[in-house]
């Protein structure tokens, strides 16, 4: 159906007036070359700053990786062997990976089903999506020290939540000192980020031609068949970026884990990050190095997949 | 717009984008310049300190003042070595009409007529003198004193004050200011008051005139003032600025007194002035002090203080002012409170040298995470004697008011130090105190420091340590503590570990919680009543034992389970006897400082309950000066004298007895054999550009002349320096009515053998985990369990 609906339009675009006379050859080059200058011309001074700022830092921790902490004893491959084989690299990757496969499907999901209860038809087109709008995004303006303030209140032994419990008569929870820290962490990530998430799930929605929804429900479709057949395939291209921004993110969740437990948090939220941090602390640049190659490795192979899969369908 | 008018307007953008970018940068090296005298591009001028030798030891009676003539004038008072007057005291006016240079000493004739020891003098800008006389009983007690004015040329007249201050008689004057020639502004306590407050007067000597002040206590405090200025208002009148310590911590309010009595607030809190006990004015209104940092000067009108003269190098960084003075040339004369280095007051003069470049040709850096005295001393030796060397030194948390005490503070300092340092750049000269050093000098980071420093001088056993098999030295303690238990002699000799200590403290009374700031703190106790020793908090147990144990808690690069067993035994069993879970959360810390002769002390608590109040049959401490042996013998009826006082809040003013019980000092048991804990950890970059230099200031640091020194930081590393501040110490000890002190200091440092650096995040595992064992939820072995889970990340990281 969709496909036919596509075939209709397209003769219309023939039917458009006459196109002016084609441009001399020269011309034409020449114009082409003048915007391919200007092309560079402006991407000029962001490929400076990502070189400066981003390829040749990286290019630096490839060769500290294989050096010794002052640059200049080559040692091979020695660092990366240690950090293999370094239990807490191993419980902090781990870690990671937990994190981010927990909270990104969970932050995508939600994030999606936020945007589209706020283009339902109770919410649609009145004042109050936009206000929902704003308050599901007030969380990323919050200083990062109110919501570690926040946490503490919130979740301490003594805290509000542990009091709520104590009236409800159930036994209080150690949150951050045992593996609920790790749940936590997953809420504040959640709350942060799902404002955000949702405003790029809407561009997306807001993309999708309505007259494709049009078509659909002359031709019988329901709401569930609307979703998976237009909404779905017409958001991959936003899927693509909204993951990776949001893989992005959770490196960022850092921040309330490092201020509200400190350097070595309950092992349940012990995080790359908290590593790279104590490694950095200790000097131990060689190791750090290895270590933060072998992450921004593995981060590169994760979004050339998610390329690879939901990319192509970008038209 | 056409390709040529886009490709002229970029070009512009561009220009002016480039043009912006090369105005925000300085060239390296300049600093603004008030005179560009030198050669072609370099900037002139600087200050410059010169200390004042006035030919004796004197203590100075007044403020260094600028009479309206131009000239300089200044009253002292004779004394001795220790800073006491001599027995024939003489009170000399010394006179300069060179802006400080040179003076001129006369004796002050009109000294002799009056009865009692002239002891404080106020100068007015035409040289009449407002004087106290304290009356001095022939069993040399203090009993009151007399005021004085004495006009130029004129025999000096009594004052009487009792009228305008009732309560004169039994208390003496705040403070005494000449507004101008003929205004005199003095405060007094006020005792009868139903609030505590002070009185203020402002005496018109020209009418007789008096115009009271009576400030509420947001305009002043119970103590007075902390520093008083005469000034101009915009409109011309004499008024008095002042600071006072206001609200909690150590914050002043700047405050300005008028003719008619009112007051007003100018500036809470005045920035940088929390050490400002001196200012001075310019006849413009501008109000110059000496704070942190440096002299400040804040215009008239304004709450933004600039700073005039940098600290650095200068005795501005090491000792407290006293007063200050802006001469009419502009430089400053500085008198500084006498130290525990310099017994007698000294006088620096403040000049800006415009024949000297604004930048010396070389400047090092010293990184410290806290303030460190020696090494400011350290450095007011070098730059005095090399005036071409500029060395910068700016401790990375901070210092008073701007100090940061969180741990992200901290560890943004060693973030920032450790990308310099990796990136072969940084601080020449560290200061490596609170900062684990051995991952700075296995990577290679430190210079060996044992071709620049004669460690054949320094106390070997203290030193050896910290060198290496093949004989270098990547850092080295210049001072050191050694964490002391003591009691009266012949007690102590069988605390020998943690469990003896356990025996003794459950065979004493167990320690009441006792408010220390009631009078019940020095309440006499029978002597079944005597506790063993004084903990105020599970805290407290901890460090006692850390002190002398943390290494022995780790084993390579694992916890060993039974050195954390013995000290959360230890540390359960104390805090049980004594009840210490029940404790009120709040305990006030009562400190004690005292000088018998010799070095300074300061006793806390755990000392005090021991020498004070006789409450414990032991103290505990760090020692940090032999004076301390020779200071904590206690006087076992001071307690019944304190009872029959009617207001005993302290224990200082009473008479001394000398009914002390000698005692003993032993090295702290723990689980370390010798402990001691090095500080003043000097290092020197290796990859320093200016590393001779660097190396020449660390010389300096383990010199004679540093070393003789005592900043209240540590021992002495250097053995003639160590030995002669015993002697110094025991001589000065004779004087007073002391107790013994029973044993040797010399042979109790030498049992030192074991550097203690207690490592933070063991002391916070075993910190949580004590407090839980103490407060019942956790049992010995959970406790146990948890500080090795706790640690096992931060072992786990180390692993290859």
């Amino acid at each position: 159906m969709m496909y036919q609906r596509q075939t209709d339009i397209a003769p219309r675009a023939n039917r458009c007036p006459a196109l002016p006379p084609a441009p001399r050859r020269k011309a034409h080059r020449s114009t082409r070359q003048a915007e391919s200058r200007a092309a560079w011309l402006f991407l000029l001074p962001s490929l400076l700053g990502v070189t400066l700022f981003l390829l040749l830092p990286f290019a630096e921790t490839l060769r500290r990786s294989v050096f010794d902490t002052l640059g200049r004893t080559w040692v091979g491959l020695a660092n990366y062997q240690s950090v293999w084989g370094n239990s807490a690299f191993l419980l902090a990757a781990g870690n990671t990976a937990r994190f981010i496969a927990t909270c990104l499907p969970l932050l995508l999901v939600f994030s999606l089903v936020l945007a589209l209860a706020l283009r339902a038809k109770p919410l649609r087109d009145t004042s109050v999506r936009g206000l929902l709008n704003t308050t599901f995004l007030l969380p990323m303006a919050i200083p990062i020290a109110s919501i570690v303030l926040l946490w503490q209140a919130l979740f301490a032994k003594t805290g509000l939540l542990n009091h709520l419990l104590g009236v409800l008569g159930v036994s209080p929870v150690d949150f951050m000192g045992t593996g609920a820290a790790f749940w936590v962490l997953i809420a504040t990530y959640l709350w942060k980020n799902i404002g955000y998430d949702s405003i790029l799930w809407g561009a997306g929605l807001d993309g999708i031609p309505a007259d494709l929804y049009e078509a659909a429900e002359m031709d019988g479709a329901n709401a569930r068949q609307a979703f998976f057949s237009i909404t779905l395939p017409n958001l991959l291209p936003s899927l693509v970026l909204t993951a990776i921004l949001s893989l992005l993110n959770t490196f960022k969740v850092f921040r309330e884990a490092y201020l509200v437990a400190g350097a070595y948090p309950h092992e349940s939220i012990y995080l790359l990050q908290h590593l790279f941090n104590n490694w950095f602390l200790s000097l131990d640049l060689p190791r750090l190095s290895a270590a933060a190659v072998l992450v921004a490795l593995a981060l590169l192979g994760f979004i050339l997949i998610l390329l690879k899969f939901w990319g192509r369908e970008e038209p | 717009m056409n390709l040529t008018t886009k490709r002229s307007a970029a070009l512009a953008m561009s220009a002016a984008l480039l043009f912006g970018l090369a105005g925000c940068s300085t060239p390296q090296g300049q600093a603004p310049s008030l005179d560009m005298t030198g050669t072609a591009g370099t900037a002139m001028g600087r200050w410059v300190e010169q200390a004042v030798d006035l030919g004796g030891n004197y203590y100075f009676a007044s403020d260094p003042t600028s009479l309206s003539d131009g000239s300089m004038v200044l009253y002292g008072i004779s004394v001795d070595d220790s800073g006491n007057p001599t027995e024939d005291a003489h009170n000399y006016k010394f006179v300069s009409t060179d802006d400080g240079v040179t003076w001129t000493q006369n004796e002050v004739d009109w000294a002799g007529a009056v009865d009692g020891q002239v002891s404080s003098v106020a100068v007015s800008p035409n040289g009449t003198v407002f004087f106290d006389a304290a009356q001095i009983a022939d069993d040399g007690s203090y009993s009151g004193s007399t005021y004085w004015l004495q006009k130029p040329g004129e025999a000096p007249q009594q004052m009487d004050l009792s009228t305008e201050f009732p309560d004169i008689a039994t208390s003496t004057l705040q403070s005494k200011t000449f507004m101008s020639d003929t205004l005199l502004c003095l405060v007094a306590r006020n005792d009868t008051s139903s609030e505590d407050s002070c009185d203020i007067a402002i005496w018109d000597l020209a009418s007789g005139q008096v115009t009271h002040a009576t400030p509420d206590e947001s305009q002043i405090s119970y103590y007075g003032m902390r520093s008083t200025c005469a000034v101009l208002t915009e409109a011309g009148e004499p008024a008095l600025d002042y600071t006072f310590y206001s609200g909690s911590g150590m914050d002043v309010s700047l405050m300005q007194l008028n003719l008619n009595g009112t007051v007003q607030k100018l500036l809470d809190p005045l920035p940088k002035g929390n050490v400002a006990g001196a200012a001075t004015s310019d006849a413009d209104g501008n109000y110059y002090y000496p704070g942190n940092g440096g002299i400040y000067r804040l215009a008239r009108g304004s709450n933004l203080p600039e700073l005039i003269v940098d600290a650095d190098g200068t005795t501005l960084s090491l000792a407290s002012p006293d007063a200050i003075c802006r001469m009419a040339n502009g430089d400053f004369l500085v008198t500084f409170y006498p130290s525990d280095d310099a017994q007698q007051i000294n006088l620096q003069r403040y000049h800006y040298d415009e024949t000297l470049p604004t930048n010396p040709a070389n400047s090092i850096t010293v990184w410290s995470l806290e303030d460190n005295a020696t090494v400011r001393a350290a450095i007011l030796a070098y730059t005095k004697a090399n005036t071409d060397v500029a060395v910068h030194f700016t401790p990375a948390l901070g210092t008073g008011d701007d100090r940061d005490y969180s741990d992200e503070g901290k560890t943004d300092a060693l973030k920032q130090l450790n990308t310099e340092l990796l990136a072969g750049e940084g601080p020449d000269v560290l200061i490596l105190d609170g900062v684990d050093y051995t991952p700075y000098a296995e990577k290679g980071l430190l210079a060996d420091l044992s071709g620049a420093v004669d460690s054949s001088a320094l106390i070997q056993n203290i030193i050896e340590p910290f060198f290496a098999a093949d004989g270098s030295a990547p850092v080295l303690p210049a001072r050191f503590g050694v964490p002391v238990l003591f009691g009266d002699a012949g007690t102590v000799n069988d605390l020998v570990n943690l469990d003896a200590v356990v025996d003794a403290v459950q065979s004493a009374a167990p320690r009441p919680d006792v408010d220390g700031s009631t009078d019940g703190y020095y309440a006499p106790y029978s002597e079944d009543e005597r506790f063993a020793l004084s903990f105020q908090s599970v805290h407290d147990i901890l460090e006692f034992a850390m002190e002398t144990s943390a290494p022995a808690l780790l084993n390579g690069d694992a916890v060993d389970p039974d050195a954390v067993r013995a000290v959360l035994d230890f540390v359960q069993k104390v805090a049980a006897y004594n009840n210490i879970a029940d404790y009120r959360a709040e305990q006030v810390t009562n400190g004690y400082s005292s000088s018998w002769g010799g070095d300074t002390i300061t006793l806390l608590d755990n000392a005090i309950e021991y020498t004070q109040t006789s409450h414990a049959k032991y103290g505990w401490t760090t020692m940090l000066t032999p004076a301390l042996c020779y200071g904590i013998s206690r006087d076992p009826s001071l307690t019944n004298r304190v009872a029959g006082q009617d207001s005993p809040a302290t224990t200082t003013d009473l008479p001394m007895t000398g009914t002390y019980v000698n005692s003993d000092v032993m090295i702290r048991p723990g689980l370390c054999e010798g402990a001691y804990l090095p500080t003043t950890l000097t290092a020197v970059n290796a990859a320093s550009p200016s590393k001779e230099i660097a190396m020449d200031l660390v010389s300096q640091i383990f010199g004679q002349a540093v070393q003789d020194g005592y900043y209240s930081d540590g021992l002495s590393v250097r053995q003639q320096s160590f030995d002669d501040g015993v002697t110094r110490n025991e001589a000065g000890s004779q004087n007073e009515m002391r107790g013994a002190y029973q044993g040797d200091v010399k042979e109790l440092v030498a049992g030192c053998k074991t550097p203690i650096i207690v490592n933070n995040n063991v002391q916070t595992a075993l910190q949580n985990h004590a407090e839980a064992l103490v407060a019942g939820t956790e049992t010995l072995e959970d406790a146990v369990t948890g500080v090795q889970n706790d640690l096992a990340l931060a072992l786990a990281e180390k692993q290859g």
